[in-house]
């Protein structure tokens, strides 16, 4: 039976403790471009991944839908309902378009224009252990994804761009507590209330949205979009509606609980939202990689 | 040398497996979801530790480690430290503990907990973990153990007798 610290043992695990300090120390920073090494594994594994990932996606999906049925009637009816309402809406839509750019260009407004594509991906993992909230997507630097970019699924934000390799990117998820970006945000009440999302609230679920004024009149169900201010998220993405307000720990701000409208458990095809009007210059150079492909 | 490399090659896929198809059938239950953290990739290294001994159980869990810290996470150094260290500390004690089955679940356990806490602290110490320690106990540490004994029950016997065949093969 060897025993358990032996001097040579002690020193190894010592030596040991300290390189794992040192590794941690140095890869702890943000990290949006990793080594090349790491991209390999990534992508190699990412193959694998997206190999296991799709199937077994396909299969819940048949399971879910038969599930849902039952429910499928009445649902209809409602969606049908709704269609009407929406095409009600469109047109007013529509017109309140039409209005604002005579209005505009009365005023001789130039207007910086915020454009972007959407590039679809698909998620090939999630990082099994929850301290990371992190999805990885089958999109990486070759396809055109950068660091930061903000992705959305159909219902709304989920997350941002963190690490990008060659065939694939992590996306950090909104409900990540340690997440390094705050996201600019606007309230759409009477005014706009222009603010910071600082947090997530894992009991709750929700975003914390901190540091509103007191005085500021907020109200549960109002919607919550990017702002755009900073320049890192494009406005105008929907992130979800206020469920909770309730003043700080020393009652002088308030703080919103925002329901991310984005279901983040449940996460098959997303969206990168590439901002075109920032890099106008790069736009051919992508198009030439997309033709020789 | 066949039976090792099948073996290696069945922790891959159950690495792969548990941030794809593991990861799918949660997504049905939010709560689950937040709660449960398949450990199998661990599992079986306390198992291979355990047979193989400490120097195999060192070396597995630190490839293993740094791959989880790379494909997983985003920080390295964590995982592959924690998996070294629970490969070589249980391979320390195989040649008390892999006789009985009974024995070596309750090993699995140990080492288990001693796994999610070790992990735990570290991320605390780098502020990616959050939660305060009851809560971890409570709402992560035991619906975990739960998956991961389960999922340590039903590969204890096949697990056995592959790693016997390969510890024969090396003698």
């Amino acid at each position: 039976m060897p025993s358990f610290f032996s001097n040579r043992r002690l020193i190894v695990l010592l030596v040991s403790t300290i390189i794992m300090v040192a590794v941690v120390g140095l890869t702890l920073k943000e990290r949006p471009i990793p080594s090349w090494g790491e991209q390999f594994i990534r992508d190699t594994f990412g193959f694998f991944q997206s190999l296991a990932y799709k199937p077994a996606r396909e299969i819940a999906g048949f399971f879910e839908m038969m599930g849902e049925w039952r429910v499928l009637h009445s649902e209809n009816q409602r969606l049908k309902a709704s269609l009407q309402d929406n095409a009600k809406l469109s047109a007013r839509i529509r017109q309140l378009e039409l209005e604002n750019q005579a209005l505009k260009e009365m005023l001789d407004y130039k207007e910086d224009r915020h454009e972007y594509t959407l590039l679809s991906a698909q998620v090939i993992n999630r990082s099994p252990d929850r301290w990371y909230q992190m999805v990885t997507i089958d999109r990486g630097e070759k396809h055109g994804i950068k660091p930061n970019m903000a992705v959305i699924t159909a219902d709304g934000l989920i997350g941002r761009i963190k690490s990008v390799s060659q065939f694939t990117s992590q996306v950090e998820l909104l409900s990540d507590v340690n997440r390094t970006l705050n996201i600019s945000a606007v309230v759409q009440g009477q005014e706009n209330i222009f603010g910071v999302i600082e947090g997530y609230d894992l009991e709750k679920r929700a975003l914390l949205f901190e540091k509103i004024p007191k005085e500021t009149p907020l109200e549960v169900g109002q919607t919550v979009i990017t702002s755009g201010i900073g320049g890192v998220f494009p406005p105008g993405l929907y992130i979800g509606k206020i469920v909770e307000v309730s003043p700080d720990h020393y009652d002088l701000t308030q703080t919103a609980l925002v329901e991310p409208a984005a279901n983040l458990y449940h996460l098959d095809f997303l969206f990168v939202v590439q901002q075109t009007s920032l890099e106008p210059i790069e736009i051919p150079h992508t198009d030439d990689e997309e033709n020789e492909e | 040398m066949k039976t090792r490399f099948l073996f290696i090659l069945t922790i891959l896929i159950l690495f792969v497996l548990e941030g794809t198809v593991v990861q799918v059938i949660l997504s049905g239950w939010s709560d689950l979801h937040l709660a449960m953290v398949p450990r199998f990739v661990v599992v079986i290294l306390i198992f291979a530790a355990l047979f193989l001994g400490r120097v195999q159980g060192l070396i597995l869990g630190l490839s293993f480690g740094l791959l989880y810290d790379t494909v997983y996470g985003s920080v390295i150094g964590v995982y592959g430290f924690t998996m070294a260290l629970i490969g070589y500390f249980t391979g320390l004690v195989f040649k008390i503990f892999k006789q009985n089955i009974f024995l070596i679940l309750i090993t699995v356990l140990v080492a288990l907990v001693t796994f999610e806490f070790m992990v735990y602290g570290l991320f605390l110490l780098i502020s990616v973990a959050y939660l305060p320690v009851e809560t971890f106990l409570f709402e992560k540490v035991l619906p975990s153990l739960i998956l991961n004994m389960i999922f340590a029950l039903l590969v204890a016997y096949p697990a056995r007798r592959i790693l016997v065949e390969i510890e024969q093969e090396e003698n």
